[in-house]
C-alpha cells in the first residue's frame, strides 16, 4: 500500500504542476453546463456530465497514462527500483479518484450556484458516477497489454471517440447502444430511480475481472526503445 | 551467487551462461553487445520465459538511461525513492555524511531534476541507488557524463559499501583503470555469449 500511496503523491505533485490540464478537465464540462444551461430541470440531468468527467480521468489517467510513461522510459526507471505492477495500477487509480472527487466538488458548485440545485444532493450523484466508471480504469489498463500500440497513436484515437461519444448522447441514435457514455449514464439513471441494473453491473464486474491480467502481467519496457 | 544457465536474449539471438560470484564484478564489451539487454533480465526488469537464473533477489538496478520526470525536484525526487523501497529518506542524508560525501545536496536539493546538469542528475541518481540497503546493486554505466573526481568518489564509496557486504555487477564505457585495479572480477560479454 506503500507504494500505492508514493505513486499517489508523485501524481499528485505532477497534477499540481500543471495546472493547465487539470483547469482543462474542470473548464471543458462547465463550458458544455454554460450551452445547455436551459435543459436542466432536475439534479440527476446532470449524470452524462458526471460520467464524462470521471470516464476520461480513468481512460486518460490510468490505462493511457501507464501507456504513455512506458513509452518515455519513466516506468522502466520505477520498476527498476522496485517491481510494483498492481501498486503503480492502484497509486494511478487513487489518483484519478481524488482528480475526479476535485473536479466534481468545482464543478457541482459551479452548478449549485448557476442551477439553483441542492450541492449536497450533486455531490451524491457525482459520487456514484465516480463509482461507476471505475471498471473503465481497468478496461483502459488493456492498452498496456497489446504488443505494438504506441502511446500518441491511442491517444488521438481516444481523443477522437471520446469527443464522439460525448456529443452522441445528445442526439436519439442507435449508435448510443454501443456508447459507453451512455450507457455507465443509463445505470447510474437506473440506479437513482431505485432499479438495480443487475446485467450492467456484471458486464461492469466482468470488465474488472477480465482487465486484471493486465494489471499483474504488466511490462513496463517500452516497444520503442531499448 | 547469482548462477545464470542458459539465458536465452532473444533481441540478440543468444545464450548466455555464467556465474556470478559475490564482490565486484565488471563487465566489460563492445557496444550493442547486449551487455544493457542482459543486465535487464538479471534484474528482472525483463522476464524470462524460463526459470534460467537464480540467486538475483534483494537487488537494485540502475540503468544506463534515466528518464524521470524534470518538474520534480531533487527532494521529491528521493523521497519518492524511498517511498517506493518503504524507507525513512532521512537515511540518504546520514548516508551522505557516514560516507563524506562532497555534493553539496543543501543546495540543489530544490532544484528541479530538469534544471540539473547532466552530471548531476547521474550524480543524484546512483546516490540515492547506492544509499539503498541491498545485497546486490547492478550499476549500467554509472560513470557516464561524472567528472574524473566524482568518479573516484564513486569508486571509493562502491569500494565502502563492498566491506559492508555489499555485491556489485557493473558495465562501463571506458575501462576505467583506477575502477579495474579493484574489482573482483571481469567477464568479456563477447566470450559468455552462445548464438542460436
Amino acid at each position: 500500500m506503500q507504494q500505492s500511496i508514493a505513486i499517489l503523491k508523485l501524481n499528485l505533485i505532477l497534477l499540481l504542476k500543471d495546472k493547465i490540464s487539470l483547469l482543462w478537465g474542470i473548464l471543458l464540462p462547465t463550458i458544455m453546463l454554460f450551452i445547455n444551461i436551459q435543459n436542466f430541470q432536475q439534479e440527476s440531468d446532470l449524470v452524462y456530465w458526471w460520467i464524462y468527467i470521471a470516464f476520461n480521468a480513468y481512460l486518460y489517467g490510468v490505462g493511457l497514462h501507464a501507456l504513455n510513461e512506458k513509452d518515455s522510459g519513466t516506468l522502466i526507471f520505477i520498476f527498476s527500483i522496485k517491481w510494483i505492477s498492481v501498486q503503480f495500477f492502484l497509486g494511478c487509480l487513487f489518483t484519478q479518484i481524488v482528480y475526479v472527487a476535485v473536479c466534481m466538488a468545482i464543478f457541482n458548485i459551479l452548478a449549485a450556484l448557476l442551477l439553483g440545485f441542492n450541492f449536497f444532493t450533486l455531490c451524491s450523484y457525482g459520487f456514484l458516477s465516480l463509482l461507476i466508471c471505475i471498471p473503465v480504469a481497468f478496461f483502459s489498463y488493456n492498452f498496456t497489454y497489446i504488443k505494438g500500440l504506441y502511446s500518441s497513436s491511442i491517444n488521438s484515437i481516444c481523443n477522437v471517440l471520446t469527443f464522439g461519444m460525448f456529443i452522441s448522447i445528445s442526439f436519439s441514435t442507435v449508435f448510443n447502444q454501443f456508447n459507453p457514455l451512455y450507457q455507465l449514464a443509463q445505470v447510474q439513471l437506473q440506479t437513482l430511480n431505485n432499479e438495480i441494473p443487475i446485467d450492467s453491473l456484471l458486464i461492469l464486474l466482468l470488465i474488472i475481472v477480465i482487465s486484471i491480467p493486465s494489471i499483474i502481467i504488466f511490462r513496463p519496457v517500452s516497444i520503442e526503445s531499448r | 551467487m547469482i548462477t545464470i544457465n542458459k539465458l536465452k536474449i532473444k533481441e540478440i539471438n543468444t545464450f548466455v551462461t555464467l556465474n556470478i560470484y559475490e564482490g565486484i564484478t565488471y563487465i566489460s564489451g563492445k557496444n550493442g553487445s547486449g551487455k544493457t539487454l542482459f543486465l535487464d533480465y538479471i534484474s528482472k526488469i525483463r522476464k524470462a520465459k524460463t526459470k534460467n537464473i537464480s540467486g538475483n533477489t534483494n537487488m537494485i538496478y540502475m540503468r544506463q538511461n534515466f528518464s524521470f520526470y524534470n518538474r520534480i525536484r531533487v527532494k521529491e525526487f528521493i523521497k519518492f525513492v524511498y517511498n517506493l523501497c518503504e524507507e525513512n529518506y532521512i537515511n540518504f542524508y546520514s548516508f551522505l555524511k557516514r560516507h563524506h560525501i562532497s555534493i553539496d545536496i543543501e543546495k540543489i536539493k530544490n532544484t528541479k531534476m530538469g534544471m540539473l546538469s547532466g552530471g548531476e542528475r547521474k550524480l543524484i541518481y546512483i546516490l540515492t541507488i547506492l544509499s539503498l540497503q541491498r545485497d546486490w546493486y547492478i550499476l549500467d554505466e554509472p560513470f557516464v557524463n561524472i567528472d574524473k573526481e566524482t568518479k573516484k568518489e564513486i569508486i571509493n564509496l562502491i569500494l565502502q559499501l563492498k566491506k559492508e557486504n555489499r555485491n556489485f555487477i557493473l558495465t562501463n564505457h571506458d575501462d576505467l583503470p583506477y575502477l579495474l585495479e579493484h574489482v573482483d572480477y571481469v567477464i568479456n560479454f563477447e566470450e559468455v555469449k552462445v548464438h542460436f
